[in-house]
Parts: structure tokens; sequence; C-alpha cells
């Protein structure tokens, strides 16, 4: 019987890695269009003419030659993977057009700065201010993205004028940082102490401050795309969100370490949400005949998700957690109405979220199959 | 409300403010009649959850009104959801002990 | 897991209907997102 056990997990383990693998291989060969081809989409060779300087800048001049420019194209780190962009310089250094050309950022957030203005607003700034630092504020809510795009004019401009810059990577340790350290040691207390009112006091006081800070304050939980983005090989910039490492890492390693998820218990702001509710309804948990096909189900929504994102080649279409809706009010219409349900079912049940929907339910449980399996 | 109509508008809320009373009365009763014992501040909670319900409604059929549908569902939708929260603690709170 | 005694009541079927409905909406929610990721959607952000 126990053999029987572990071949089962074994073929599961690597059955999901050998997918997995093959939706990453098969996205990325999708990936091929040259740097030409994407200017000529927007500057049509009959009317412009251009010529490469090197891999970051071609210079530009219409026909009559009555213009003549630079395009710069570079590359800013995303939430969910790399974005491109081609910026249009006159010969004093004003930016007269600025396009995305590729992004894999999530679609209701990527609204976000269409509905600020934000390119617009990075047009009007010279190029030249772009090397220093970040001259305009970023839109709140969108903060990565909008870095990503700075980022890029930059990445762009330096490396196509062949500029210097110090690039710094110091890890930066903020408040941020600092809540997600006290976090982890906390739900690893929680493994320890066995006296319950201690319990829980050290429960609640976590999870509220998760649902205060990393809700709605950052709004930073682990979500799926961003986990699909780094089977795409994208990792965050470690210099801004060095306080995601530190969630996944700490996470992965408490399972491995004390076999308990101590992110979902403890950490996710969502997860304390729908315990708060549960407490207001006084939610019971929820057993059913059918709780086994409901989590098959939702584990293999999460695969399937991350399948279909890795053939894309855009991790953005992993994403269908309602976090962002619940603590920042984005999202889609139909995710809001997900989460109307999810928020009067926690009233009545424990946890629905976690239990039958949430995909970091699956991954965490997948990381904890191959931990068993090794330690066997 | 009835831009056709100049009785309407009065009749209706004639008959509205004639619910609003038979809620209150009947609710006063139910509440005196039943185990659950009320104080000041239960009332006070339970008054003012009536109200932001009732504002919630009137603000969310306003936006209908002005023909700004999907304004409109956005409000009915989150403060709505906002306040079955709110009822279901409310609810928990008049009925312990 | 165990069935528990109230595992045949109305409400929790109720239950088991609304997240069945949720997965849907999410099923739909996917659809959607793909369609708007298309790249041929997403070039056009010239501004």
């Amino acid at each position: 019987m126990m053999m029987k056990k572990k071949y089962r997990d074994l073929i599961i383990v690597s059955g999901i890695a050998v997918m997995i693998i093959l939706a990453a291989v098969y996205g990325k060969r999708r990936d091929a269009e040259t740097q030409k081809e994407l200017i000529e989409a927007f500057f049509p060779s009959s009317q412009y003419h251009i010529e490469r300087v090197n891999g970051n800048k071609w210079k530009l001049s219409s026909s009559n030659l009555l213009y003549s420019g630079n395009i710069y194209i570079g590359e800013g780190k995303g939430y969910n993977g790399a974005v491109s962009i081609m910026v249009q310089t006159d010969h004093q250094g004003r930016i007269s057009q600025l396009n995305i050309i590729a992004n894999h950022e999530t679609p209701s957030y990527f609204q976000k700065l269409k509905i600020n203005n934000f390119l617009k607003t990075a047009s009007q700034v010279k190029i030249g201010d772009y090397v220093s630092g970040e001259p305009i504020d970023a839109v709140s809510g969108a903060t990565i993205t909008s870095r990503a795009i700075m980022q890029g004019i930059r990445n762009g401009n330096t490396k196509g004028e062949n500029i210097a810059v110090s690039n710094s990577f110091h890890p930066s340790f903020g408040i941020l940082e600092f809540i997600i350290v006290a976090l982890l040691i906390a739900g690893l207390i929680l493994q320890v102490i066995k006296n319950r009112k201690i319990r829980r006091t050290i429960r609640w006081t976590s999870l509220i401050v998760s649902f205060a800070m990393l809700g709605f304050v950052y709004n930073q939980p682990i979500t799926l795309s961003r986990i699909v983005a780094i089977l795409n090989g994208h990792f965050p910039d470690i210099r801004y969100e060095f306080y995601f490492y530190l969630l996944l890492g700490g996470s992965i390693m408490a399972i491995i370490f004390t076999k308990k998820n101590i992110y979902c218990r403890s950490i996710c702001p969502f997860s304390a949400a729908q315990e708060i509710l549960a407490k207001t309804g006084r939610a019971k948990t929820f057993h059913t005949k059918y709780y086994r096909r409901l989590k098959y189900l939702q584990w293999g929504f999460t695969l399937g998700a991350i399948l279909l994102a890795l053939v894309l080649n855009n991790p953005g279409a992993a994403q269908y957690e309602v976090f962002g809706a619940f603590f920042q009010l984005t999202g889609t219409v139909i995710l809001f109405v997900v989460l109307f349900i999810v928020v009067i079912l926690s009233l009545f049940i424990y946890r629905p979220w976690c239990n039958f929907m949430c995909p970091m339910d699956g991954v965490f449980a997948y990381v904890r199959m191959i931990r068993n399996m090794i330690s066997k | 409300m009835f831009p056709n109509s100049t009785i309407l508008g009065p009749l209706f809320w004639i008959v509205m403010g004639g619910l609003y009373t038979i809620s209150f009365t009947g609710f006063y009763y139910w509440i005196t009649d039943s185990i659950i014992k009320m104080n000041w501040w239960k009332w006070l909670l339970s008054i003012l959850w009536f109200l932001g319900l009732n504002i919630t409604i009137a603000g969310g059929f306003t936006l209908f009104g002005e023909k700004e549908i999907r304004a409109g569902f956005w409000f009915l939708s989150v403060f709505g959801g906002v306040f079955i929260v709110l009822g279901v603690g409310l609810w928990r709170l008049l009925t312990s002990r | 897991m165990i069935e528990t005694a109230n595992s045949s009541k109305k409400g929790n079927k109720l239950f088991a209907l609304l997240i069945l409905i949720a997965a849907a909406l999410l099923i739909l929610h996917l659809c959607m997102q793909t369609a708007e990721l298309n790249p041929t959607c997403s070039k056009s952000n010239k501004n």
C-alpha cells in the first residue's frame, strides 16, 4: 500500500512538472518578433528611413528628410514580466512618442495607467531626466508597472547612448520587509507554542497586521501570475521587491522544514479577511461529501491556468484572484461578482476562497508533495 | 419620479411612510416578544444599520434614475455587500448571551 | 474527508452550488482576460 502511494505521488509530481516545462517551451517558441519588424509596425518603411545604431538605438528620419530623431528600445521589469518600451525623440531629446511594444501586465492594472494618462505625463519630460531617477510619480495601485515603464525608458536611453549608470543591487529593506519577516516568525512560533491563549493572541495579531498592511496598505499577497512569471524566467526586481523573495522563500522553507503551510494560515491578507468574516458570521467548516471533488476542481483549475499562461507566454493570463478586487477595488466585473459570492459565503462557511478556489493552495500542496517524496 | 402624473408621487410617499411605520412597529413588537434582550446601544446600532441600508438603496436607485446604470450597480454591490456583512455581525451581537 | 451528520443538509448543497457558480465565473473571467491579452489588442497603446 505504501509503495503504491509513493508511485502515485511520483507520477503526479513528475507529470505536472513535465506539463509545465512543455507549456513553457511551447510558449517561448512563439515569441520571435525582431526589433526591426516592431519598429516598422510603427514607422512604415514607405515614409521613414531607419538605421540601426546598436541593440537599443535606431536613427530615424522621414523619407523627405524634414524630420530626424532617434528611437530607443528598452526593457523594464514589470509585475508579470518584461515591459518593452519604444521611445521616439527629436534631436534635442524631447520625447515625441512613447509606446509600450510588449507587456505582460494584468489588464485591469494596465488600465489604470491609461485612465491616469501616465504615458502622456511620461512623455512630457526630457529623456535625459530619466537617467538619474524617476522624474514623475508612479500611478498609485500600479506602482510596479509605472516604475517598469520609466525603467524601460532609462534602460533604452542609457544603453543606446552608452551612458554609464551605477546599478546598485542592494535590496531595500523597508517596513514591508520588516512586516513580512515578523509575520513569518509569528507563523513559525505558532507551530511550537501550545498555550491556547498565547496562540490566539499571536494568531489574531498577525492576521490583523497582515489584513491592514499586506492587504490595504501594500496589497502584496503572492499571486499566481507572479509564480507563472518565475516559471517563465522572469524574476522580480530585487531592489524594489525584496519582500517578494522573502515572502515566497520563507513560505516554501516553512513547508520544507515544518510541513506546515504558514503562508495560507496566517500571512495571506485575504485569508485574514475571511477569518474576520468567519468570526462575524460564526462560520462553520464546510464538510461535504463533495469535498474531494471540489478540491480536485480547485487544483485542476490552478494547473489549467498555469499551463494556459505559459502557452500564451503571458503570466498575466493566469490572474484570477480576487485580492485586487477586495483590497484595491481593481478587477473585472466578473471578479467582483465572484468576490461578492465569496464574501457572503465566508460568513457561513469557513474560508471558502482558501479551501475551494485559491490557486496558492494548489501551488503549496504541490511543494509539500515534492517535500514528502524527497524526505521518504 | 412619475413625470406624467401629479398624484402618483405624493401617493407613493404616503405608501412608503406607511410601510416604514409598519416595519418599525413590527420589528419592535417582534423583538420584544422574542428572547432577544434589547438595550439602548443595541437599538442605536440597529437603527443606524437600517438607516445606512436605506441610504445605500436610495443612493443606488438615484444613480439608476440618473441613467448611471454602471455606477448604480457598483454602489449597490459594494455598499450592499458591506451592509450584509455588517447585518450578520449585528445579528450576532443582538443574539449573543 | 469524514462525512458529518449535516453533510446532506439543504444549506450545504446551496453552498456547494455557490462555489461551483463562482468557479464557472472564474473560468469566464479567464477566457475574457485571455481574449483581452491577445497581442493584436495590446500593441495599440499609442498616445
